[in-house]
C-alpha cells in the first residue's frame, strides 16, 4: 500500500472505506471513526461503545495473528449501514490465515491474561463471521443490529 | 501517558489515565511491575480517569493481579467508570478482582 498509514474514503453517508497499515497505534483512530459513523446512523451510546470495542479487538487480532507484528500489512475496513439500518463492519486482511478449528472463545472460569478478543466480539456483536475462502487473507464481518435487544 | 503514583498510609495508588489499549498498555504493566519489585504489599489501581479499555489492557490488570498474588501483595481496583465496569462484567473478571466504589473504601479494606 502507499506510504500513508491510514486512508479514508467516504463513499456516502452510509458507507466509509478505510485502508490502514497493521499498526496498533491506528486502532484508536478507527475507534473514533466508528464512533462518529455509528452515532451518525442513530446508534445509542451503549451500542456505540460495544461496536468500538468489537472493532478494536478485531483489528488487534489481525495485527497480532495475521501479520504477526509486521507493521506494513494492509487492512481494508468498510463501515456500512444496510437497508435495515444495521451497522455492518467488514475487515479484510492479506496476512496469514488462522486455523479455524482453533478459533473458539476461551473458558472464562480461568484467570488468564489473554484470549478475550473473540469472546468480546461475539458477546458485543449480533453477527461475527469469518471467511477463510479467500485466496489471500481473511474477511471478517461484524454486524450490530439496529433494533436487536440482545440477551445479557 | 505514564500512570501517576501516590502513597497513602502504606498503600501504593497507581492512577492510569485516558484510553488504555494494546498500543499503550505497556506503561501500566511496567508501573505495576516496578512497584511490586520495589516491595509494595498493598496496591490500589484507581480507575477513575480511565475512559476505555480493551482486552489487552484487561490482560495487564490480570497479570498485575497474578504477579501481586505471587509476591503476597494485595491488589485492588476502585472507581471504575461504567463502560470499563461493563467490560469486567462481560468477561466475568469482576469475580476475580477486589473492586471498590471509591479509593477511600478500597484503602480502608486493606488488611
Amino acid at each position: 500500500m502507499s506510504d500513508k498509514p491510514l486512508k479514508v474514503r467516504e463513499v456516502s453517508n452510509q458507507e466509509l472505506q478505510i485502508t490502514l497499515m497493521s499498526r496498533n497505534e491506528l486502532i484508536r483512530d478507527l475507534r473514533q471513526k466508528i464512533k462518529h459513523f455509528a452515532k451518525q446512523q442513530g446508534f445509542g451510546d451503549d451500542d456505540v461503545f460495544e461496536v468500538q470495542l468489537a472493532l478494536n479487538e478485531a483489528l488487534a487480532n489481525v495485527i497480532e495473528h495475521a501479520y504477526r507484528g509486521d507493521q506494513n500489512g494492509r487492512i481494508d475496513v468498510k463501515f456500512h449501514a444496510d437497508a435495515n439500518g444495521d451497522l455492518v463492519i467488514i475487515i479484510k486482511d492479506y496476512g496469514q490465515k488462522c486455523d479455524p478449528t482453533r478459533l473458539k472463545p476461551r473458558d472464562l472460569d480461568e484467570l488468564r491474561d489473554g484470549g478475550l478478543g473473540l469472546f468480546l466480539m461475539e458477546k458485543l456483536m449480533d453477527v461475527v463471521q469469518f471467511d477463510f475462502s479467500q485466496d489471500d487473507g481473511t474477511v471478517l464481518t461484524l454486524i450490530k443490529r439496529k433494533q436487536c435487544q440482545k440477551e445479557a | 501517558m505514564e500512570p501517576t503514583i501516590e502513597k497513602q498510609q502504606d498503600v501504593i495508588i497507581i492512577k492510569p489515565e485516558g484510553e488504555i489499549d494494546t498500543h499503550n498498555c505497556e506503561a501500566l504493566k511496567q508501573t505495576i511491575q516496578n512497584e511490586l519489585q520495589k516491595g509494595a504489599k498493598r496496591l490500589l489501581i484507581d480507575m477513575s480517569q480511565v475512559s476505555y479499555m480493551d482486552s489487552a489492557a484487561l490482560g495487564v490488570l490480570v497479570s498485575g493481579f497474578k504477579n501481586a498474588r505471587a509476591s503476597r501483595a494485595q491488589f485492588k481496583l476502585a472507581n471504575m467508570q461504567p463502560a470499563v465496569a461493563k467490560i469486567f462484567q462481560l468477561t466475568r473478571l469482576s469475580k476475580f478482582f477486589d473492586i471498590h466504589n471509591s479509593s477511600d473504601e478500597a484503602i480502608a479494606s486493606f488488611k
